[in-house]
């Protein structure tokens, strides 16, 4: 592209967190053709490097120095590169952010991709916006877009693979008498904060490498539960499995038919536990029961039990949202206290 | 997974509305010089020679020369020499099979056809993203294959499958 080489100005001082492949600060970019926020995703042009990113996104354990000396072990742009970038090209949906740019760095060892970007994302809303954010109605709405996002990208038979709350991002809009929240789905790769949240699907903790439709909704469900309660639902990545057993039982062949075969050195690993009941050991007594109901699909241990995307758009959680206002969720009272942080927010 | 007969995963309902709108962007205008024909005519060559293997698709030539063709039109590349050409034609070959088959590798395919060890990694590299640069990464194309599912139910079942062989020839 040598006609616009300025066309993406670095925004300094909107940092939105690390990059977990370079390991440098990451900055919005101001798309000048636009106007409109843009975040760089890099994906690497050498295939190894690429295999042992998508693995343990947000643990790079390769470092800088390895790099360098391995300049001349690329063949050609990597498969999955070429088809990440083909899908996002003609991915097209309001919830999802969409891929504005592609370009090369200067040595093409790695490609930038300019994905949109716009308002903040979830945990800094949950941590900015207290009182919005406890809507129950706010809530609904934006587990309602996330859903749509998501069975988006199932529809196009793709799966995100890396579904938490720094990839979810929300633009409130409150130049209007109804305050708006639009949602969009991203997939930046941001190492997580100090707190090592997890948000993995069981089957994936167990040893499976397959990214699928189904891992993505439990990701969902993590991130519903965050949403309601405003704390990661695993703290720590060490002890998920532990404490997911804990809550939702140990699988066994009856719920799980097969599960054995395919994790049972792992799983002799842990205790034969009974299945709790998720609104008391989880405090979700405020939540109606619908909603709990919705969590306890999503966080299903059995994946091909767990709830899709299309049918969880049809649970009665969402069955008193009004269809046209679903994305117009009305708050007068508390409009004007969180105001001057949605002001920073809109450009 | 990426699904050459339905590019952008639609429903069928939704397919024929969309493909028909965006069918344009992936076209090369129209080739009218006679060195580009000629141009065209030894790609053709490159890509089938090396296209021949075990599991052969015929879609991948023809999604290659689809790229190929978009390309060649966008710029002027009849001053280049015979050898660039023939490395952007193989290129265009080897993205396409990447589209197609996620097990592809160029040392595969050099392992099936020796004399394309000739060509550096380097070169490959570079020419594959001046394809891509061009292509401007649509590279899910939409073909007249897109529109195949809303004529098969009217035709003979085998009839539309030779219509497919013939077409790629």
């Amino acid at each position: 592209m040598d006609e616009k080489p300025q066309r993406f100005e670095k925004l300094d001082r909107e940092g939105i967190g690390t990059s977990s492949m370079s390991r440098q600060p990451m900055y919005k970019h101001l798309d000048t053709e636009t106007g409109k926020r843009t975040a760089i995703r890099r994906l690497l042009l050498k295939p190894e490097l690429q295999d042992s990113f998508s693995q343990s996104s947000g643990l790079p354990s390769l470092n800088a120095a390895q790099e360098e000396e391995e300049e001349e072990d690329y063949y050609g742009v990597p498969c999955m590169t070429i088809r990440e970038v083909s899908l996002l090209k003609i991915m097209n949906h309001k919830n999802v952010a969409r891929l504005v740019h592609v370009e090369p760095d200067n040595e093409e060892r790695f490609l930038r991709l300019y994905l949109e970007y716009a308002g903040v994302d979830l945990t800094t809303f949950l941590k900015e916006n207290p009182i919005w954010a406890s809507d129950p109605k706010v809530t609904k709405d934006l587990v309602k877009q996330l859903l749509h996002g998501v069975a988006y990208y199932h529809s196009v038979d793709a799966a995100h693979g890396n579904l938490r709350p720094h990839n979810v991002l929300i633009d409130i809009d409150s130049s209007k008498e109804n305050v708006q929240y639009n949602l969009l789905i991203t997939n930046l790769q941001l190492l997580p904060d100090t707190l090592q949240s997890n948000y993995k699907a069981p089957e994936l903790l167990l040893g499976s490498k397959e990214l699928s439709p189904a891992a993505d909704m439990f990701s969902v469900g993590c991130i519903f539960f965050e949403m309601l309660k405003k704390k990661p639902l695993f703290e720590t990545r060490h002890d998920q499995i532990d404490k997911l057993f804990r809550l939702m039982g140990t699988p066994n062949e009856d719920d799980w038919p097969g599960v054995t075969q395919l994790y049972g050195k792992k799983l002799s690993e842990y205790r034969q536990l009974k299945p709790k009941n998720l609104s008391k050991s989880l405090f979700l007594s405020d939540v109606e029961p619908a909603g709990v109901h919705l969590l306890s699909k999503m966080l299903c241990l059995n994946p091909n039990k767990r709830i899709t995307a299309a049918d969880a758009l049809k649970h009665r959680y969402f069955a008193d949202i009004d269809p046209e206002q679903q994305f117009k969720t009305t708050i007068t009272a508390t409009a004007s206290s969180s105001a001057s942080t949605s002001a920073s927010v809109i450009p | 997974d990426y699904d050459p007969y339905n590019p952008f995963s639609l429903s069928e309902d939704q397919g024929l509305k969309t493909y028909l709108g965006v069918e344009s962007l992936f076209m090369a205008t129209e080739i009218g010089e006679e060195i580009l024909k000629y141009v065209r005519r030894r790609a053709q060559l490159v890509i089938f020679k090396y296209s021949k293997c075990e599991n052969f698709e015929p879609i991948i030539p023809y999604l290659a020369m689809n790229y190929f063709d978009r390309v060649i039109t966008k710029e002027n590349c009849t001053s280049d020499s015979p050898r660039c050409l023939d490395l952007l034609a193989l290129c265009c070959l080897t993205l396409a099979w990447k589209m197609r088959n996620q097990n592809f590798t160029i040392p595969k395919l050099q392992a099936i056809q020796p004399d394309l060890h000739a060509i550096t990694r380097k070169e490959f590299h570079a020419m594959e993203l001046h394809v891509f640069k061009k292509l401007e990464w649509e590279l899910r194309a939409v073909t007249p294959f897109c529109f195949l599912r809303y004529f098969e139910p009217m035709s003979d079942p085998i009839c539309s499958i030779n219509r497919i062989t013939t077409n790629k020839i």
